[in-house]
């Protein structure tokens, strides 16, 4: 009985704010946190409770104004709210099964990856420059507005663009492979410039902002290391680089958390110039980032360039993904599958 | 406490009554404190009050039974009570306070807003626990001198020390601003943190006015006019309200002082507003597709910018499904060239119907390319007037023709074969100004089982959109046969279909549909559709009338040397002949002056060089044209239009 009351609640809530699984930190007010406090905490970035509750005490400290008392409570009454124990994994295989996944446009590629880009996690896309990873990105953001009987997840798409590759008739062009009005779609399409890594990361606050007013299902970070390659230089930047580059994934993480978005970043590489590897000729590419995003990226693919208009996709890293690849085609009209 | 047990000790043992003088002693004690309340400030008399309240239950406990000493003492507690809520009295702090700032000249105006903080107040009548208990011994008798003075601090640190800094940096050192330093100096590091944690009470963006304060901080410690005319502009900021109570001010630190303490609640929605447009201004850094591809075009062409409406493609817009802006503009491309409402009526009426069906019947519709007059049809009067009554007149005052006066919705046609029954179909085509749908078994007729079925559906239902309409169907007998035991079962189905389309429950009576079946074999028509066809016309061989015209209608287009009364004559000898085979006759006829010209010839005459069809011709044109129609054929029709036909042959017979 209490447990029909319960999931009935839980639809209430649902129905409440549809756009984002999240729940609102305004829903907070109810268990007594003053209107002020909330405030402070969406200054702060925390746009949802489960901000809150998957946030550290030392993290609510530095929000100004919240005491080590206010950050207890907040806490206390955020966990409330949000599930943060264990469970089964009958549950967790349903809820995995309802999972939406985001289809790439070529049928090949989407079979390799298990139906498309997962939602809910990030999906780190590396290659060399012209092995198709932003034209990949332009195509998703596309993809993810359609029904998701077609393969899309109905939401909008956030891309932050770091190397000025976002180009929106590429956008437009894609929309026409579903013959759908081009300006919606870019309507429906939401891009910043990053200049800086701090200024990429303060995006990513605003970004879960906006995540909270509307319905998104995708962001894009093209590309996520471009900024910090330049930004922190040499040996002795080294450990603040991974650092930073470690909050921006954690907070990148947490918006998956959160929203039930897909992430899906773009990564460089740096070619191995000495060592074993040239010597015996094998691929002298690896991705650009170190550990650090090697731990934090769910699903890691490798593209490289095939013939002509073909490119290569493998699966470098993934929990589930038997580590195989599959050749698609960047065609006019976005990704598509490779024409005999 | 400890006063209290001093006086008491000090009275102690007086009471006995062996020792009266100690009573009178008591007395006096007790008289010349309470005429020492004279011309004594309100605590004073409290203190007074209070202690002479301690002798005289202590002197009544000794002196008389402990009642009485209770009785007096609740007496004297009740009156205590009253002087401690004396607004005027104890109650009221002001004095007391005014006593310790006296070496101040601060203006009191200060004080009265301080103590519109509720929690200093609250602190401030905290202790007073002898107003709420008053059977305690007097406890509050602590408050007046310990407490009074924290509360002193208290108030003095708050309001002080919030300005200490501004104040004592300013170096505005008159004699009151040290001397208040002085009082303060144990408690500088504590004040400290009070003024930290009062600033981040406000939100953060008036922390910046007051760190750009604090920057100026050096400045001001050098040059306390130009400081003066920094913390001028500061005031400026404030609404004019404010400085307008600045102006009021006549302290040396009140420019200063009350828009501190003023701008407390005035600053939230201030710092609510600019937040606000921080928050826009930060949105701005995500711009939406469309703008980026905007700029990007912009920046290639630099061309002049094309102006487009307001509120639309905004980031933080909702998600539009891409799909169903499309399709909503599809249908609205769809519906402007034609009728919206007759559209949008069709695709009610038609949306359980496969499309691909309502194109095939679409397909069917007649546009009558040549036009047939009533006159083409020769003879056949009587079945012409009730066509045009049928057909044409309820086209033109479709007022009139209802009720009633409804017309029919089904027509037969029958008779011999080549009497010009799909002559009249195709004269209804052209002159009823309807929708006209030729319909033959093929167009009905599917390999897919239930197919056949669904295109009468569809049928009628397009017929139905397009009204008025007119369904001709020819040799209705193959769709419309006597329904039997070995006929199969999608046949039988098509044809129950027909006729519950025709008349059935789903059918209305405002439905303006009409169907005119022609057949050679009417006595093999289901019963049914018999019923239905309401109207049964007989279609009778041409008459000797009928068949002259026929023979002018034919002659006209070609050179002939005929007369009226051959034509009268020819007429009379092809009795029994149809109107096909009077057009045959007439063919057969005008071969003969074709067949004269020798082979040799025929290839350079010249078109009036052929003769004329004569007399003759149409003789031996006679012999070699045979009726097709027998006497007994048409006996079955006559018999049949006896029974249940409209009369038809009736008349033409008498």
């Amino acid at each position: 009985m209490e447990a029909i009351a319960s999931t009935a609640s839980i639809n209430a809530d649902e129905d409440l704010d549809d756009f984002t699984p999240a729940k609102l930190v305004k829903t907070l007010e109810k268990n007594g946190i003053t209107a002020g406090d909330i405030k402070k905490l969406q200054d702060a970035g925390y746009y949802t409770v489960e901000a809150v509750a998957y946030a550290t005490k030392k993290d609510l400290l530095t929000i100004k104004g919240i005491s080590e008392v206010k950050a207890d409570k907040l806490q206390q009454e955020a966990s409330k709210m949000v599930m943060m124990g264990f469970k089964s994994a009958t549950e967790v295989y349903q809820t995995r099964s309802n999972i939406v996944y985001i289809t790439t446009g070529s049928k090949e590629l989407d079979k390799l990856l298990g139906g498309g880009i997962e939602t809910g996690s990030i999906t780190e896309i590396f290659g060399e420059f012209r092995s198709g990873k932003s034209q990949l990105c332009h195509t998703l953001a596309v993809n993810c507005q359609l029904p998701i009987s077609m393969g899309g997840a109905e939401g909008k798409c956030l891309y932050i663009d770091t190397e000025n590759t976002f180009r929106p008739e590429r956008l437009i062009a894609a929309a026409e492979k579903y013959k759908i009005n081009g300006q919606s779609v870019l309507d429906n399409v939401a891009c910043a410039r990053a200049f800086n890594t701090d200024h990429q990361t303060k995006l990513l606050l605003l970004a879960s902002a906006m995540m909270t007013e509307a319905r998104y299902a995708l962001l894009i970070v093209d590309s996520a290391t471009g900024l910090y390659r330049t930004d922190y230089t040499g040996r002795g930047e080294l450990s603040a680089r991974q650092v930073h580059l470690g909050r921006f994934l954690r907070m990148l993480l947490r918006l998956a958390d959160e929203h039930g978005i897909a992430v899906v970043i773009t990564n460089q590489v740096v070619a191995q110039v000495d060592g074993a590897a040239s010597m015996f000729g094998g691929d002298q590419k690896k991705p650009i980032g170190g550990h650090i995003l090697a731990h934090s990226s769910t699903t890691r693919l490798y593209l490289r360039k095939g013939r002509g208009e073909t490119r290569i996709c493998k699966v470098y890293d993934s929990p589930c993904l038997p580590e195989s690849e599959a050749t698609f085609a960047i065609n006019p009209d976005g990704i598509g599958d490779v024409k005999e | 406490m400890h006063k209290h047990t001093d006086s008491v000790s000090a009275n102690a043992q007086c009471i006995p009554p062996n020792s009266k003088d100690e009573k009178n002693n008591v007395l006096t004690a007790y008289h010349t404190l309470i005429f020492s309340k004279k011309d004594k400030d309100c605590f004073d008399v409290a203190n007074i009050e209070r202690k002479s309240l301690a002798v005289k239950y202590m002197t009544t406990k000794l002196a008389d039974s402990e009642d009485t000493a209770a009785v007096l003492l609740r007496k004297g507690l009740e009156d205590y009570h009253s002087l401690m809520k004396d607004k005027n009295g104890v109650n009221n702090y002001w004095k007391q306070i005014k006593s310790q700032l006296s070496d101040t000249k601060n203006d009191p105006l200060k004080w009265k807003s301080e103590l519109k903080d509720v929690d200093a107040t609250l602190n401030f009548i905290k202790p007073l626990t002898c107003q709420k208990l008053n059977t305690l011994p007097c406890i509050g008798r602590s408050y007046s001198d310990r407490d009074i003075e924290k509360l002193m601090n208290n108030s003095k640190k708050k309001d002080i020390e919030r300005n200490r800094k501004i104040c004592s940096q300013l170096q505005a050192a008159s004699s009151q601003n040290s001397s208040q330093k002085r009082s303060l100096k144990p408690n500088n590091t504590h004040s400290e943190q009070n003024i930290s944690t009062y600033f981040t009470n406000i939100p953060r963006n008036f922390n910046k006015h007051v760190s750009s304060s604090k920057q100026n901080v050096p400045k001001v410690q050098t040059n306390s006019q130009s400081s003066y005319q920094n913390l001028d502009r500061f005031v400026q900021k404030v609404p004019p309200k404010l400085s307008n109570n600045n102006m009021n001010g006549k302290s040396s630190y009140r420019p200063i002082n009350p828009h501190v303490l003023q701008l407390k609640p005035a600053a939230p929605p201030q710092t609510i507003s600019e937040n606000a447009s921080t928050q826009k201004i930060d949105f701005d850094s995500f711009r939406s597709a469309r703008d980026e591809l905007y700029i990007q075009e912009m920046k290639k062409n630099k061309s002049a910018p094309k102006k487009t409406l307001g509120g639309r493609g905004a980031v933080n817009s909702q998600f539009i499904c891409p799909f169903k802006r499309d399709n909503e503009e599809s249908t609205q491309s769809y519906n402007t060239p034609q009728g919206k409402a007759n559209e949008e009526m069709e695709d009610e009426r038609l949306k359980n119907i496969d499309p691909n069906m309502i194109e095939l019947i679409k397909n069917e519709i007649m546009d009558s390319g040549k036009t047939i007059t009533w006159d083409d049809i020769a003879g056949l009067e009587y079945i012409k007037k009730i066509i045009k009554e049928v057909v044409v007149f309820p086209m033109l005052r479709p007022d009139i023709f209802t009720g009633l006066r409804r017309p029919p919705k089904g027509i037969l046609l029958f008779g011999p074969p080549g009497t010009g029954k799909t002559l009249i179909g195709k004269c209804i085509a052209s002159q009823s100004k309807s929708t006209f749908f030729s319909i033959s078994a093929s167009s009905l007729t599917s390999k897919w089982i239930g197919d056949g079925e669904k295109m009468v559906r569809a049928l009628f239902a397009v017929a139905k959109v397009h009204q008025p309409s007119v369904v001709f169907i020819d040799e209705i007998d193959s769709l419309l046969t006597q329904r039997s035991e070995t006929e199969h079962e999608s046949s039988r189905r098509l044809k129950t279909e027909f006729l519950v389309q025709l008349d059935g429950a789903a059918t209305s009576e405002e439905d303006r549909i009409l169907i005119v079946g022609a057949t050679n074999r009417p006595q093999e028509l289901d019963e049914a559709a018999r019923r239905r066809l309401v109207k049964r016309l007989y279609v009778p061989l041409p008459e000797l009338e009928a068949r002259k015209q026929i023979i002018n209608n034919l002659l006209k287009s070609v050179n002939h040397d005929l007369n009226d009364e051959d034509i009268m004559k020819i007429a009379e000898k092809s009795v029994g002949y149809s109107g096909a085979d009077m057009t045959n006759l007439c063919k057969e006829a005008s071969m003969e002056p074709i067949r004269s010209i020798s082979f040799s010839q025929l290839e350079d005459i010249r078109m009036e060089e052929v003769r004329h069809i004569t007399n003759s011709d149409f003789e031996q044109a006679l012999i070699n044209v045979r009726p097709s129609v027998s006497q007994s054929d048409l006996k079955i029709y006559i018999e049949w239009d006896r029974i249940y036909g409209s009369g038809t042959a009736q008349s033409y017979q008498t």
